[in-house]
């Protein structure tokens, strides 16, 4: 039943390795269909039988068809805002390009879309938004926090529990399902208005910070203030509460600092931004059996 | 040689793999629906890519899900069938899913996704050759001593067939699940896909499959494509396609049976009525047959046939 030819692809990774290259490939499939390379056609039929129905190159289109097809819905549904502001056969086109230079590697194809940002911000065409990249950025940064690891945030009445003299030296840290993305462009509010209403106008050009986070199984994001951004940034690279205020204290450069940097931590408060360490724990769990005792020697 | 004497004995009745009764594929559109209102559904396959992830509302879901229903882990990307040495990564990371979800048991697919490291993200048809046969079922032996448990492998739809094939696409399942000892997971839509798409009989399909190895049925719709079915899990399940799952209880006796729906997506109640139709076929088939008594004994307490 088999149809040897000298040529005939014997060994499985010879042949798994020839069909990805045709799979992903579908252009030098369409040309040999034209007749423009008898050999490419010859191959395919060599290695896919087509004595029962349709020929060994419509066979193999189908599946080229679909990989491109299944990832296109992927990166679709990744990038909404990307594919609102390129328009959906920009989109199309760039996603192909994208695939060419960038194929999926990991097991789910959830990550396919993980270079696609960086990609972008390497394309220069003329009708692609200036802008692209960074949006596309922050919709992967949104992708990834939504499955970062958990940890629970800290909550006010945690924070109520932590005696004043452990305050100066607490070292606080941000829930891991948190990311703070450079932008070149104000792209936070284009995200926001295609989310909402599917309109938008062009962002402005101007350095912005944005922070993405996880609370509840729902992933936030917002620009970020200069102070506030420093001060998350000294955060993570370990400096105390102390060091914190300091520095909140120097950028607000306000007449009543105590009651701004009171108003920015009440706000990662309320974000749940703020994770709950052990070194956190350690400090409120002291305080709290403190005031256990000393309710307990007043009774 | 203690494996050739243990091979003899009926491959489920060494695993004791429990009867779930008539279940639905886990998706994401549902997953609200179910933890409000834990509604009938007999069991949930979920598919593992999607719950190998740090943290978040999947595993959340999952947890909630699990703590209502049996589930069984159903992966895409296992690539047993691939040139590319085992994914080691992938592997632990599905381990250690399977140590914190008990799945009844866990499931992937007799085909390649992908070589040189590069993913299709489909599901690829291998050629039915030796060489293909001792490949996979060594890998699949591997698998399942890393696992530390059987798998079940099932047949894919497919839109190719290769010229290097000796054996039919029956032969060779039935043949790498004897050779690598495990499960098969029968994907009923596939074998009339399949049977369409390369101009076979699907009931010569199905009384070749060795009974002793099915341990589950996939009942799924798809769609015409010119000279093609597709296998798209994207309609309810054709009447041709009940009628062959009527044809496979009737050889296989009761087997746990899954609706997959993946794109175009229903409401759930649609899901829970054709599992429903389901359970209604197999109780017509048991009824009708009676031979099937001693795999009704494998079957957990609560669930009814
Ligand atoms: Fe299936």
């Amino acid at each position: 039943m088999a149809r040897k030819t000298p040529h005939a692809i014997v060994h499985l990774k010879e042949l798994q390795t020839f069909l990805y290259k045709r799979v992903t490939a579908p252009s030098r499939t369409t040309r040999a269909r034209r007749g423009k390379n008898y050999s490419a056609c010859s191959e395919v039929e060599n290695v896919i039988r087509s004595e029962a129905g349709p020929g060994a190159l419509e066979r193999i289109e189908i599946y080229s068809a679909a990989y491109f097809q299944r990832l296109l819905e992927c990166l679709k549904e990744d990038f909404p805002a990307t594919m609102a502001v390129a328009g959906e056969i920009e989109f199309g086109k760039l996603v192909r390009e994208y695939l060419v230079e960038h194929p999926p590697t990991e097991p789910s194809i959830d990550w396919a879309g993980r270079r696609f940002a960086r990609f972008l911000a390497g394309q220069s065409r003329i009708f692609q938004p200036p802008f692209l990249a960074d949006l596309a950025g922050l919709e992967w940064a949104i992708s990834e926090i939504f499955v970062a690891p958990d940890c629970a945030a800290l909550n006010a009445a945690e924070l109520r529990n932590i005696a004043p003299e452990s305050w100066p030296a607490l070292l606080l840290r941000m829930v891991p399902a948190s990311v703070i993305l450079e932008c070149e462009w104000r792209i936070a509010g284009v995200r926001r208005a295609i989310e909402n209403s599917g309109q938008w106008s062009d962002p402005a050009r101007e350095p912005a910070t944005v922070i993405i986070w996880r609370r509840a199984g729902q992933v936030y994001f917002r620009e970020l203030e200069a102070a506030e951004n420093e001060a998350l940034k000294v955060m993570s690279n370990g400096a105390t509460f102390d060091r914190l205020c300091e520095i909140l204290a120097e950028r607000l450069g306000d007449e009543n600092p105590v009651e701004a940097i009171n108003c920015i931590f009440a706000g990662w408060i309320a974000d749940g931004l703020l994770a709950r360490t052990p070194a956190v724990d350690a400090v409120a769990d002291g305080a709290q059996s403190k005031n256990r005792r000393a309710r307990k020697e007043r009774s | 040689m203690g494996g050739a004497i243990e091979m003899m004995v009926e491959f489920r009745k060494r695993n004791a793999f429990p009867f779930l009764g008539f279940g639905a594929g886990l998706r994401r559109p549902h997953y609200n629906h179910i933890l409000d209102h834990h509604p009938r559904m007999d069991w949930f396959e979920v598919i593992s890519e999607n719950f190998m992830v740090a943290g978040g509302r999947p595993l959340q879901v999952l947890e909630k899900v699990r703590e209502h229903y049996p589930i069984v882990l159903h992966g895409v990307s296992l690539s047993i069938g691939s040139t590319d040495p085992l994914n080691r990564g992938y592997l632990s990371r599905l381990a250690s899913l399977a140590r914190r979800f008990e799945p009844a048991w866990i499931s992937d697919h007799l085909c390649w996704t992908g070589v040189g490291g590069r993913n299709l993200h489909d599901l690829m048809p291998l050629p039915y050759t030796e060489e293909a046969l001792r490949h996979v079922a060594k890998r699949i032996r591997t698998v399942q001593e890393i696992l530390e448990r059987p798998i079940l492998i099932e047949n894919v739809s497919s839109y190719m067939e290769f010229t290097d094939s000796t054996l039919s696409e029956w032969e060779f399942l039935a043949a790498v699940a004897q050779e690598a000892d495990c499960g098969i997971l029968l994907d009923i839509n596939n074998i009339f896909v399949n049977a369409f798409n390369h101009r076979f009989d699907p009931v010569t399909y199905i009384d070749m499959i060795p009974i002793e190895r099915v341990v589950q049925f996939h009942m799924a719709g798809h769609s015409e494509h010119g000279a093609f079915l597709l296998d798209t899990h994207d309609h309810p399940v054709r009447e041709e396609v009940w009628s062959l799952y009527d044809y496979a209880l009737r050889r296989f006796g009761p087997v746990s049976t899954l609706v997959e729906w993946d794109d175009n997506i229903p409401g759930f109640a649609t899901l829970a009525a054709t599992a429903e139709e389901a359970r209604r076929r197999a109780q017509a088939a048991d009824g009708a047959k009676d031979s099937t008594r001693d795999r009704a004994s494998q079957r957990t307490p609560d669930v009814s046939l």
